[in-house]
């Protein structure tokens, strides 16, 4: 392994510890990396109506259970320019950017943020310098609520990074995301397409990778610790590819805003 | 001792917004605000001039409205001759409150109404735009999440060029 300390002046070391009868320790790593988790389900103002999340199609959703189950967290080695774009060189697949947001050759409108996050999913194969094990779950998760999660691994003392380098990305596994709900018409009279009851639902989903870029490097200059905040959150407009009375596709609807819509939010300290 | 610091950006967002900003810089070396504080004017010509350009022909009434709802594209709109005029039906949907501005290249009529058919009326309209001279006619209007019609009245029946997107933040009255 190979000791923070060491290269600094072993001499100085030996020395203090001679003289006052101390038993030499192991040196620190090069860096020591701990992470809190959360989920929220936080809707911006607007999206909720009398308890109900509103969806671009016009429909009001009642969300009565909310669980999502977690798999494995992990900090990922990389160097983060490699992350980056020139908006006047888009990397491929992407054209045409101003003004914050760029076109895809498949027809979407992307902010830059998004195209950094894409950009990070791709760099999430990369080596772990660090990972977690979130409690698995299920949580249940209130529309208008975030929910901490305990993380087993590094979250107390932090997981030691073992050699000198730069953290280019945090990456997460949601294992599954299981919702039941009601959705009722904002449309009324003629215009109406659910009956005044309502329509239950039940929305099962696979897998979903979700990824953030991260700028932190590890060596002789740099401070010792990192302690992470990451929140999953789930996006405001889960439903609105959802048209509820055409009863088709919810859960493939659903899955595929998850996952474009899933955010990893991540706020970041050093410490000695 | 173990001295904590937090790093520059304090919240997610912020964090976000400000690893974006300097994974741009690091990578290409360009100003971030030069390519972030257009005017929605100058947003606007600029997808006039370069597109992304799809064909669309309006809708004969607000059941029938053809679906507008990507933004940052020049619609290149089709409507039905009447009477010698151009006139149809277009529909969006909208995922974020706030104002959204609707870009035409010639001075058009519209009427925007809500899923249940009520008229919004616009906070502001124009005939022109000081950093776009493409534009013909534009609308601000405040809308809600949800599913609107537009219905577009022309003195002409030439294909009409509309642009539009949100503002994407918060604004103030």
């Amino acid at each position: 392994m190979h000791l923070r300390s060491s290269w600094l002046g072993m001499g100085i070391v030996v020395g203090a510890a001679t003289l006052s009868g101390c038993v030499l320790e192991d040196g620190d790593p090069w860096g020591l990396v701990r992470a809190d988790l959360a989920i929220a389900f936080e809707p911006e103002a607007g999206r909720v109506v009398e308890g109900r999340l509103a969806t671009a199609k016009d429909y009001r959703v009642e969300v009565t259970t909310f669980e999502v189950e977690l798999g494995s967290m992990a900090l990922v080695a990389g160097a983060t320019s490699a992350l980056g774009f020139d908006p006047a060189d888009p990397p491929e697949g992407y054209t045409l950017c101003h003004n914050g947001h760029c076109h895809t050759t498949d027809g979407r409108v992307v902010s830059y943020e998004e195209i950094a996050r894409e950009l990070a999913g791709e760099g999430a194969a990369g080596s772990a310098l660090a990972t977690w094990s979130p409690e698995t779950g299920p949580h249940l998760i209130a529309l208008g609520a975030r929910e901490p999660v305990s993380v087993d691994g590094c979250a107390a003392r932090g997981c030691a990074v073992a050699d000198p380098g730069s953290a280019g990305v945090v990456s997460l596994q949601v294992a599954h995301v299981h919702i039941v709900g009601r959705a009722f018409d904002a449309r009324t009279g003629a215009n109406a397409r659910l009956p005044a009851e309502g329509l239950a639902f039940t929305v099962d989903t696979g897998a979903i990778g979700v990824a953030a870029p991260l700028a932190a490097s590890f060596g002789p200059s740099e401070r010792l610790g990192l302690a992470l905040g990451v929140t999953v959150m789930v996006p405001a407009g889960l439903f609105d590819a959802v048209d509820f009375a055409t009863g088709e596709g919810l859960d493939a609807d659903v899955g595929e805003a998850l996952a474009s819509g899933l955010r990893l939010g991540l706020e970041a300290r050093r410490f000695d | 001792m173990h001295g904590e610091e937090a790093m520059k950006y304090g919240t997610a967002g912020r964090m976000w917004l400000g690893a974006v900003a300097v994974l741009a810089m690091t990578a290409g070396g360009c100003d971030d605000k030069a390519t972030t504080e257009e005017s929605p004017g100058a947003d606007a010509c600029e997808h006039f001039a370069s597109g992304p350009i799809r064909a669309i022909t309006a809708g004969a009434d607000a059941a029938t409205a053809a679906d507008a709802s990507a933004e940052h594209t020049r619609w290149d709109v089709t409507l039905a001759a009447v009477g010698g005029a151009g006139h149809g039906f277009l529909a969006i949907e909208i995922d974020a409150v706030g104002d959204h501005t609707f870009f035409f290249d010639r001075a058009v009529t519209l009427t925007m109404r809500d899923g249940n058919g009520a008229t919004v009326v616009p906070e502001a309209s124009a005939t022109s735009d000081a950093d776009c001279a493409e534009v013909g006619g534009a609308f601000t209007f405040e809308l809600a999440v949800g599913t609107y019609s537009l219905e577009l009245s022309s003195s002409s029946t030439d294909l009409l060029g509309l642009v539009w997107f949100g503002a994407g933040g918060e604004h103030e009255h």
